[in-house]
């Protein structure tokens, strides 16, 4: 799986915020930030990469137990796919 | 199972201002969420919601419209135009025929006042906006800025503007009463304590 198209992620002061670039409106009120871990995770998946992929490069990254880290993914990945985000 | 919830993260505008500020010059609407009470009765601080445009020619923007622009300590503010002064001719809100100009510098120059202020707000210039208002969100429904009706209202408060402090104390007093039949209770009770014990 792989980000969709037409996002980009700006950062403004501790934040990481997802802007859509293709759209006609961009509200504000509806928009996503990313904390620390979100923003490297999406940053990952602007190429694709399966669940088990995401894990390694998180633990790779990070120092994190496995089982946090699966856990971190899987929330990550279901706050995207509620959002529809995945392409 | 817990339902998920959103951490809601709150941003203000003078940081979020870069990325406003490329949305529009990409040609994009942004809606952002008013702060603060400046332009009630009209709209309302954390409740409302407005829809911005870029100006396409900012030196046109007529009295009555409300612009997003930005002061010269740098802060963005959302307040109507009360009048237009482009050098030679002066053009209020709500007024038909123009009066001479005010100023010799020339060039344009608004005059600017949110809804809720009685303190006028002069020498605001083209160079300063950086959007205007389009539509709003007043308690979630979407209300167009360019409506017959919109403008006459705008208009009549404009008028309206020597009872201003008045009319908006007026306003308050739904939500200011439960808070004072509170207040009187509480009191109530503490001097029945007082004078108990």
């Amino acid at each position: 799986m792989k980000i969709k198209d037409g996002f980009v992620v700006r950062q403004v002061g501790g934040n990481h915020i997802v802007v859509p670039v293709g759209s006609m409106t961009v509200d504000f009120n509806g928009i996503i930030t990313l904390n620390e871990t979100a923003a490297f995770l999406w940053g990952q998946l602007q190429q694709e990469h399966t669940t088990d992929e995401l894990t390694e490069l998180l633990l790779a990254e990070y120092d994190v137990d496995k089982a946090t880290a699966e856990q971190d993914v899987a929330r990550f990945l279901d706050a995207l796919k509620e959002a529809e985000l995945l392409a | 199972m817990k339902k998920r919830k959103y951490e809601t993260v709150r941003v203000s505008f003078q940081q979020l201002g870069p990325i406003v500020i490329d949305c529009l010059a990409q040609g994009q609407e942004v809606v952002l969420m008013v702060t603060g009470n400046s332009m009630r009765p009209f709209l309302r601080h954390e409740r409302d919601r407005v829809v911005l445009k870029k100006a396409n020619d900012p030196a046109a923007l007529q009295p009555g419209q409300v612009p997003l622009y930005q002061r010269t300590n740098g802060w963005f503010v959302l307040h109507r135009i009360i009048e237009r002064d482009d050098g030679e001719q002066r053009w209020l809100l709500g007024e038909k025929e123009p009066l001479p100009s005010a100023h010799v510098g020339g060039g344009v120059q608004y005059t600017m006042l949110g809804d809720a202020q009685t303190d006028k707000e002069p020498g605001i210039r083209p160079e300063q906006i950086v959007a205007v208002a389009t539509d709003f969100y007043v308690r979630g429904k979407r209300q167009s800025c360019d409506t017959p009706s919109y403008r006459r209202r705008t208009r009549l408060w404009h008028r309206l503007l020597p009872y201003r402090r008045g009319l908006l104390l007026v306003s308050r007093l739904p939500g200011y009463f439960p808070r004072g039949i509170r207040y009187i209770k509480r009191h109530l009770k503490q001097n029945k304590k007082s004078t108990e014990t």
